[in-house]
C-alpha cells in the first residue's frame, strides 16, 4: 500500500507579461504577477505538499526583468527550505535554452530545483514514492505529440507527468495542438500535470487524471474567473481529488448594453463594481443624437469602481421622422441633423462612427449642453 | 408639454401646497403676494434646477425657518401624450423622473429628456421667450447691452441656445480643431495635443528602439559572457592545471635541493664519523701498541735512573795505572844518573856539576813527581775498580729489578721500548687530541638528517611528483603559459564584470520593454483619439457652417414673419412688417404712417410690450421647434388697450389650444377667457 501524496500544480503565471490593453494600470498588474509567485509559495507551504509542478511558462519570455527572477528565485529557496522539491518545465514563452532564463536559473540556484530540459527524464522524490516525467519545450512551437514520451514504466510508485502543450479540440485546432484526449490516456500515468491554456480544464483521459491548472492571474483580457492553482491528492483505492484554490485577484466581466440612456448603463455597470475586475462594456444601440452615451463622461464614471474599464462603442445615431419633426429645416439645429443624415446615407460603414460622433457633437454645442469637442 | 400637477414642499412661502393644472388657457388668478411669482419660479426650478447642487440660490428657495430644503413633484404629458412623474428632492440632493415603466435619477439624463420635452434648453432662454412678465417686457427694449440681446437672439433664430449663436458653435469648434492640430503643419511655441501625443508617441517608440537594441545587444552580451565565462572557465582550469604542475616541480625543486642538502649533511656526518673512526683506530692501535710495549709503564725518572745506570754500567773499569808509563823511571833513573854526573862533575868542576846535579835532580822530581801521578792513578784506578765494581753490582741488582719491571726486557731494550712507548704516548696524546678538537657527531640528528632524506626521496619518488617532473626547459616553458594564462584571465574577468555591469544595467530595462510597449498602446489610442476628434470637429465644423448658410436667411425671414404677423394681431393691424438684423438681430418696426422703419424704443409702452411679446412668442416657437412648452405669462397684457388686450388674449387662447398657457394675474378680468381659473 503506498503512501498518499498531495502536490501543488500551476503553470502560465507569465512573470513581466506586459498589459497593452489596460493602459496605466498594466504595471500595477505586471507587480501583481510577482506578489501572485509569492502567493504560490506561502499555499503550497500552508498545505504542506509533498512537491511543486510548475507547468511551463513561468516567465513571459526568456529575458525577464531581475525583479522578477529573484521573486522567482525567493519563492524557491522558500520551498527549497521547507524540503518541497519544485519541478519545472519551460512552455512556450520560456523554452528551455542555453541562454535561456530556465537555464540561468539553473545555473545559478543549484540544487533549489529540478528542471526538465527537452529530453525527457525521470526523476524520483527523495522521500516518497513518486516519479515525474517531464519534458520542456525548446522553442516556442510545440512539438508533434508531445505525450508521446510520457509513459507509465514498470513499478509501483505514483506516476506523474508535466507537459506544456495545447490541447487540440475539434478541427479548429491551433497551429501548435498537439495532443488529444487519447494520447493523454494511452500514457497511463496517475495525473498529468498540463500548461499552455489559461484556463482551468480538466482533460482526463482513461486511467489518467489530466488538468490545465489555468493561469494563477489574469494574462490575457478574457479570462472571465480568478485564477486559480491545484491542489492534487492521490490516494491509493481513492478517485483523485483536485482542488482548485482561488489566488488571483484580477478577473474580465463582459457586460453588453443595448440601447440604454447613460444612466442605466451605470446602473447595470455598477452592479457589477469590483475593483480588481476588468469591465469590458460593449454598447449597442441606435439613439437620438441628444442622447447618444457620452463614452469619455462614462468611463470617468465608472474608473473608481473598476480595476480597469474597457469601453467599444458600437451605437449609432439616428433620428426617427417623428423625433425629426421636432428639429425643424429651418433651424440651424434642423439642417445640421438633415445634412448629416443626408452625409450618412452616402457614407461607408467606415465613416458613419465620425458622422454620429459629429452629429452628437452639432447638437450638443447647438443646444447649449456643456462638452469639450475633446477630452 | 403639458402640465398637470405641482406640489410644492418647504418652496419660498408654500410649506406642502398642490396646483392642478388643465390643458389650454390656466388663469392663476391671486391677490398681490399670494405666491404668482413664486410659482413661476417653482416651474422653472422643476424644469431646470439643479437638486445636486447646494448653492444659496437654492437655500433662498426654502421656506423660511425649514431646516430641510425644498421639493418640487412634478406631474406632466411629454410631447408623446406620455405621464411624466418628477421629483426634485433639494433636501436630499436627489431628482428622479418616472416616464411610463421607465425610471431615470441622472440629472443629465433627465434634464436631457427635459430638454427633449421643453425644446428649451435653459432658463435663461426659458425666461427670454416662454416665461414673460409685464417687468421683464418692459424692461427688454432698455437692456443696454443690445448686442448681447441680438447675440442671444441670433442664437435662438439659427436653433441654437442663447449665447451661443452658431457663429459661437463654429468658433469654439474651430478653436478645437485648431488647439488639436497646433504645431502639426507650421511650427508653434505650444505644441497641441495631437502634436504633443504624436512626439510622445515617436519619444516612445524612440526610447523602445532603444531599449529593443539595447536588449538585442543584451543578447550580444549575454552570449558573449557566457561564451567568456565558459573559455574563463576553462582558462582557470588549465590555469589550476599548469600552477599544480609548476606547484609540483617547484616541489621537486624544492626537494631535490633540500635532498642535496641532506645528502651533504649526510656526508659530512659520514666522514666526520669516518675520520673519527680512523683516528680512533689509530688511537686504538697506538694504545694497543702502547699496552705492548713492556717498559711503558715505568716511569720517566725510573728511566732516567735506568739509563744512568746503563751508562755507569757502560763505563770501562778505572784505568789509571793501566798504562804504566815507564818515562816515570826513566825520568828517575835519568835523573840519578844525571844528578850522580853532575855530583861527580861537581866535584871536578862544580859549576857544570851543579847544573848537571840540578838537571839530574829536576829530572829525577819530574821522573819522581810522575811516578807519584801514576801512582795516583793506580790507587785511584784500584778505588775506582772497586767502586765500579760494587757499583756495578748494584747496577746489576737494579738492572735486574728493571727487567722485572720491563717484563724481562733487559738495559737498552727497555729504553727502546719505554722510547717507544714514549712515542705511542706522544701519538696517541696528538691523537687525543685531534679526536677531542674533532666536533662531536649528533648521531640523532644524522639519523634525522637521514630519515628526512629518505622522505625526500621518497616524495620525489612519489606518483603524485614524479609524473609532473617537468625538464627545466619545459618548467620555463610552463611557467610561461601560466604567466599568459593569468594575464588572459585577468583580462577575461575584468571583460566579463564590465559586461556584467552591462548586463545589469539592461536587466533593469527588462520590465521597461513591457512598460514602453504598454505605454505606446495608450499612446497610439490616444493619438487615434485624438486625431479622429480633430476630424469630427472638422466634420462637425463643416456641417455646421453648411447648415448656418443654408438656415440663416429662412430662419430670419420666419422670425420676422411670425412676429410681424403675431405684433399685426396684438396691434390690431396698426404694425406688420418688422425687420431683424442679420448680425445682432436688432429689430425695426415698418411704421405704416411714415412709411419708415423705426427702433422698437420710438414705440409707445403699450406698442413696445406688444413688438416684444409677438418677438418673444415668435422666437419661443422657433426655438423650440416643434415642442411646445408651456408659456408662462405674468401679467403680460397690463399696458393694452382694451382692444389690443381682448386681441391679443384672442390669440393667446388660440395658442392655448395647441400649447399650454399659464396665464398669471391679481384681476378676474382674465376669467371668462380661461379653460382653467386656479385661484391662490
Amino acid at each position: 500500500m503506498k503512501p498518499p501524496i498531495k502536490f501543488l500544480h500551476t503553470a502560465d503565471l507569465h512573470l513581466g507579461a506586459k498589459f497593452v490593453g489596460l493602459g496605466g494600470r498594466g504595471k500595477e498588474q505586471r507587480l501583481r504577477l510577482r506578489e501572485v509567485m509569492q502567493d504560490i509559495t506561502a499555499l503550497a507551504l500552508r498545505e504542506q505538499v509533498d512537491m511543486v509542478l510548475l507547468a511551463g511558462d513561468m516567465f513571459d519570455n526568456n529575458t525577464p526583468s531581475r525583479e522578477s527572477i529573484q521573486v522567482f528565485q525567493e519563492s524557491l529557496f522558500k520551498l527549497a527550505g521547507a524540503r518541497i522539491p519544485t519541478l519545472l518545465i519551460g512552455g512556450t514563452h520560456d523554452p528551455c535554452l542555453e541562454q535561456g532564463v530556465l537555464a540561468q536559473l539553473a545555473r545559478q540556484s543549484p540544487g533549489q530545483f529540478i528542471l526538465f530540459g527537452p529530453e525527457n527524464r525521470t526523476w524520483n522524490h527523495p522521500g516518497k514514492p513518486v516519479t515525474v516525467q517531464g519534458v520542456s519545450l525548446l522553442a516556442a512551437d510545440h512539438p508533434r505529440r508531445p505525450l508521446a514520451n510520457l509513459r507509465r514504466t514498470p513499478g509501483p510508485e505514483w506516476q506523474i507527468g508535466m507537459a506544456h502543450a495545447s490541447l487540440e479540440v475539434g478541427s479548429g485546432s491551433e497551429r501548435e495542438a498537439a495532443f488529444t484526449s487519447a494520447d493523454v490516456g494511452e500514457t497511463q500515468l496517475d495525473y498529468l500535470a498540463l500548461g499552455h491554456w489559461h484556463r482551468l480544464r480538466d482533460c482526463s483521459a482513461g486511467e489518467t487524471v489530466c488538468w490545465y491548472s489555468g493561469s494563477p492571474e489574469m494574462i490575457a483580457l478574457d479570462e472571465g474567473e480568478r485564477g486559480s492553482v491545484l491542489i492534487v491528492s492521490l490516494e491509493e483505492g481513492k478517485q483523485a481529488e483536485v482542488q482548485a484554490k482561488s489566488v488571483g485577484r484580477r478577473f474580465l466581466v463582459k457586460l453588453s448594453v443595448d440601447g440604454q440612456a447613460e444612466d442605466k448603463i451605470l446602473r447595470q455597470a455598477r452592479a457589477l463594481a469590483d475593483p480588481d475586475a476588468v469591465l469590458d462594456l460593449t454598447l449597442t444601440g441606435i439613439f437620438p443624437p441628444q442622447d447618444l452615451p457620452d463614452l469619455d463622461s462614462l468611463r470617468q464614471q465608472m474608473e473608481s469602481d473598476f480595476f480597469f474599464v474597457r469601453l467599444h462603442s458600437a451605437v449609432f445615431a439616428e433620428i426617427s421622422p417623428e423625433q425629426l419633426s421636432a428639429y425643424p429645416e429651418n433651424t440651424v439645429l434642423g439642417r445640421f441633423i438633415r445634412l448629416v443624415q443626408e452625409r450618412k446615407e452616402q457614407a461607408d460603414l467606415k465613416q458613419q462612427p465620425e458622422l454620429d460622433q459629429a452629429l452628437q457633437l452639432g447638437v450638443a454645442m447647438l443646444t447649449g449642453r456643456e462638452v469639450a469637442p475633446w477630452s | 408639454m403639458v402640465l398637470k400637477q405641482l406640489e410644492l414642499l418647504r418652496f419660498k412661502h408654500f410649506l406642502n401646497h398642490r396646483v392642478d393644472f388643465q390643458p389650454g388657457f390656466n388663469v392663476i388668478r391671486g391677490p398681490n403676494e399670494s405666491g404668482k411669482s413664486t410659482l413661476r419660479r417653482a416651474l422653472l426650478t422643476a424644469f431646470f434646477g439643479n437638486p445636486t447642487s447646494s448653492s444659496e440660490g437654492v437655500k433662498a428657495l426654502t421656506t423660511w425657518g425649514q431646516s430641510e430644503r425644498c421639493e418640487l413633484r412634478l406631474e406632466y404629458l411629454d410631447e408623446n401624450g406620455q405621464t411624466c412623474r418628477l421629483r426634485k428632492d433639494f433636501a436630499a440632493n436627489k431628482i428622479f423622473l418616472l416616464r411610463g415603466e421607465e425610471s431615470f435619477r441622472t440629472l443629465k439624463t433627465i434634464q436631457n429628456y427635459l430638454q427633449a420635452t421643453l425644446g428649451i434648453p435653459t432658463e435663461e432662454l426659458y425666461e427670454l421667450c416662454a416665461s414673460l412678465d409685464v417687468r421683464s417686457l418692459g424692461n427688454f427694449g432698455s437692456l443696454t447691452d443690445r448686442k448681447q440681446v441680438g447675440k442671444m437672439l441670433a442664437g435662438l433664430m439659427t436653433g441654437s441656445a442663447a449665447g451661443q449663436d452658431v457663429l459661437q458653435v463654429l468658433k469654439r469648434l474651430d478653436d478645437a480643431q485648431r488647439e488639436l492640430v497646433k504645431g502639426e503643419r507650421a511650427a508653434a511655441k505650444t505644441a497641441g495635443p495631437i502634436k504633443a501625443a504624436r512626439e510622445r508617441l515617436t519619444k516612445l517608440r524612440a526610447k523602445l528602439a532603444e531599449t529593443q537594441s539595447l536588449l538585442k545587444s543584451r543578447g550580444q552580451q549575454l552570449q558573449t559572457y557566457q561564451a567568456l565565462s565558459s573559455d574563463t572557465v576553462n582558462n582557470e582550469a588549465e590555469l589550476a592545471q599548469t600552477e599544480r604542475l609548476l606547484q609540483a616541480n617547484r616541489k621537486i625543486s624544492e626537494a631535490e635541493k633540500r635532498k642535496r642538502e641532506l645528502a651533504a649533511q649526510d656526508a659530512d656526518f659520514e666522514k666526520n664519523a669516518r675520520a673519527v673512526g680512523s683516528w680512533e683506530s689509530r688511537a686504538t692501535a697506538v694504545r694497543t701498541a702502547l699496552e705492548q710495549e713492556k717498559a711503558a709503564r715505568l716511569a720517566p725518572e725510573a728511566i732516567e735512573e735506568l739509563r744512568t745506570l746503563l751508562l755507569t754500567r757502560s763505563q770501562p773499569a778505572p784505568r789509571v795505572s793501566v798504562h804504566r808509563d815507564p818515562i816515570a823511571r826513566i825520568l828517575m833513573i835519568c835523573g840519578s844518573v844525571v844528578g850522580l854526573a853532575g855530583l861527580t862533575l861537581f866535584f871536578f868542576k862544580w859549576m857544570v856539576g851543579l847544573l848537571v846535579l840540578i838537571s839530574g835532580a829536576g829530572t829525577w822530581i819530574a821522573g819522581w813527581m810522575k811516578k807519584t801521578a801514576i801512582r795516583e792513578q793506580e790507587r785511584r784506578h784500584n778505588q775506582e775498580t772497586s767502586e765500579w765494581q760494587a757499583a756495578g753490582a748494584a747496577l746489576d741488582r737494579r738492572l735486574h729489578e728493571f727487567q722485572e719491571q720491563a717484563q724481562g726486557l733487559e738495559g737498552e731494550a727497555i729504553l727502546s721500548s719505554w722510547e717507544r712507548a714514549q712515542s705511542l704516548r706522544t701519538e696517541k696524546q696528538a691523537m687525543e687530541r685531534q679526536l677531542g678538537e674533532m666536533p662531536a657527531i649528533d648521531h640523532e640528528r644524522w639519523q634525522e638528517v637521514r630519515r628526512d632524506l629518505r622522505l625526500t626521496e621518497d616524495v620525489l619518488q612519489s606518483t603524485e611528483l614524479a609524473p609532473l617532473r617537468l625538464a627545466p626547459a619545459d618548467f620555463a616553458s610552463r611557467q610561461h603559459t601560466f604567466h599568459s594564462l593569468e594575464t588572459r584571465l585577468s583580462e577575461q574577468r575584468e571583460q566579463k564584470s564590465r559586461l556584467q555591469a552591462l548586463l545589469d544595467h539592461s536587466q533593469g530595462q527588462l520590465d521597461g520593454v513591457a512598460e514602453l510597449d504598454e505605454e505606446i498602446a495608450e499612446s497610439r489610442e490616444r493619438l487615434a483619439y485624438l486625431e479622429e476628434r480633430a476630424r469630427v470637429c472638422r466634420l462637425t465644423h463643416e456641417l455646421l457652417d453648411q447648415a448656418r448658410r443654408d438656415t440663416l436667411n429662412p430662419a430670419r425671414q420666419v422670425l420676422e414673419n411670425r412676429a410681424g404677423e403675431l405684433f399685426a394681431v396684438m396691434s390690431r393691424g396698426r404694425y406688420q412688417n418688422i425687420a431683424v438684423d442679420d448680425e445682432d438681430l436688432s429689430s425695426k418696426i415698418l411704421v405704416t404712417e411714415t412709411g419708415k422703419w423705426e427702433t422698437p424704443d420710438v414705440l409707445s409702452q403699450g406698442a413696445f410690450d406688444q413688438f416684444y411679446l409677438s418677438l418673444r412668442l415668435a422666437l419661443s416657437e422657433i426655438l423650440a421647434g416643434g415642442r411646445k412648452p408651456p408659456l408662462l405669462l405674468d401679467e403680460p397684457l397690463t399696458a393694452f388697450d382694451p382692444d389690443r388686450m381682448a386681441a391679443a388674449l384672442a390669440h393667446l387662447r388660440q395658442i392655448a389650444q395647441e400649447r399650454q398657457v399659464l396665464f398669471f394675474t391679481c384681476r378676474p378680468d382674465y376669467d371668462d377667457a380661461a379653460d382653467h381659473v386656479i385661484r391662490l
